[in-house]
């Protein structure tokens, strides 16, 4: 039973933060919320021009923001690595 | 285990599937698709190879090691292109006009887009084949990279 009270005041704690967190945050679709700003309009006017792909979405992947791609490769990459070593290694010691 | 009839409409999907997924990879500036959604459908092509037939015969078509070369060959040509463009345009990943840049509908009109999304192509089908593979205990043939 002792044991049991600091978790439960440490999630308590945590999850008052965290419901503090989403009360604090803006209202869904309002056009003053911080993600509507000039980035918006410039990648929707000149992504076509700019980057040649008339795809919003490509435009962004992998011209704008091509280095977050890079990101997404390397976990990509981390991820194959890992299952393979611990595949492997559970098969040397089974 | 192997029902014939999986086999058969198998044989038949897989070709499509894949031609599906190259489109996608290639028009991927173009139309809605990209590297990613293109590459996860080829690996669902093999996917369903590796279900219908078995994991030897999807090993006989797509080996560990091959598999491996396309993941590390697919990061690799990532960096390589982003180098590429801080060398070309001072700028990491920068696009390049190596092609007719604008709105003409074309599958080489995206200048290095076209070129990063292969290379994410090439990475995300290895990476879900071989997932599927290493957590399904398919093919042994472990010691070949």
């Amino acid at each position: 039973m002792r044991r049991l009270i600091f978790p439960l005041v440490l999630l308590l704690l945590l999850g008052g933060v965290f419901v503090q967190t989403v009360a604090e945050l803006p209202d869904f679709g309002d056009p003053d919320n911080p993600a509507h700003n000039y980035v918006k309009a410039r990648y929707l006017e000149l992504g076509p021009e700019e980057t040649g792909s008339p795809n919003a979405v490509t435009a962004i992947l992998f011209d704008y923001r091509a280095y977050d791609t890079f990101g997404e490769v390397t976990v990509l990459f981390t991820a194959v690595t890992a299952v393979i070593l611990a595949l492997r290694l559970t098969r040397k010691e089974g | 285990m192997y029902d014939p009839i999986l086999q058969v409409i198998a044989s038949i999907l897989v070709p499509y599937i894949h031609l599906f997924g190259i489109f996608l990879v290639l028009y991927g500036h173009q139309s809605p698709g990209g590297g990613f959604a293109g590459g996860a459908i080829i690996a669902a092509g093999f996917l369903l190879m590796r279900l219908a037939f078995g994991s030897e015969r999807a090993s006989g078509v797509m080996p560990h090691h091959l598999c491996l070369r396309l993941e590390s060959g697919g990061g690799l040509v990532f960096i390589f292109i982003g180098l590429l463009g801080l060398v070309v345009a001072n700028r990491i990943l920068a696009n390049m006009d190596v092609t007719v840049l604008g709105m003409e509908v074309s599958a080489l009109s995206g200048g290095f887009v076209l070129a990063l999304g292969i290379a994410v192509a090439f990475k995300v089908t290895s990476t879900m084949f071989s997932l599927f593979q290493r957590l399904s205990g398919g093919s042994d043939d472990v010691e070949c990279y």
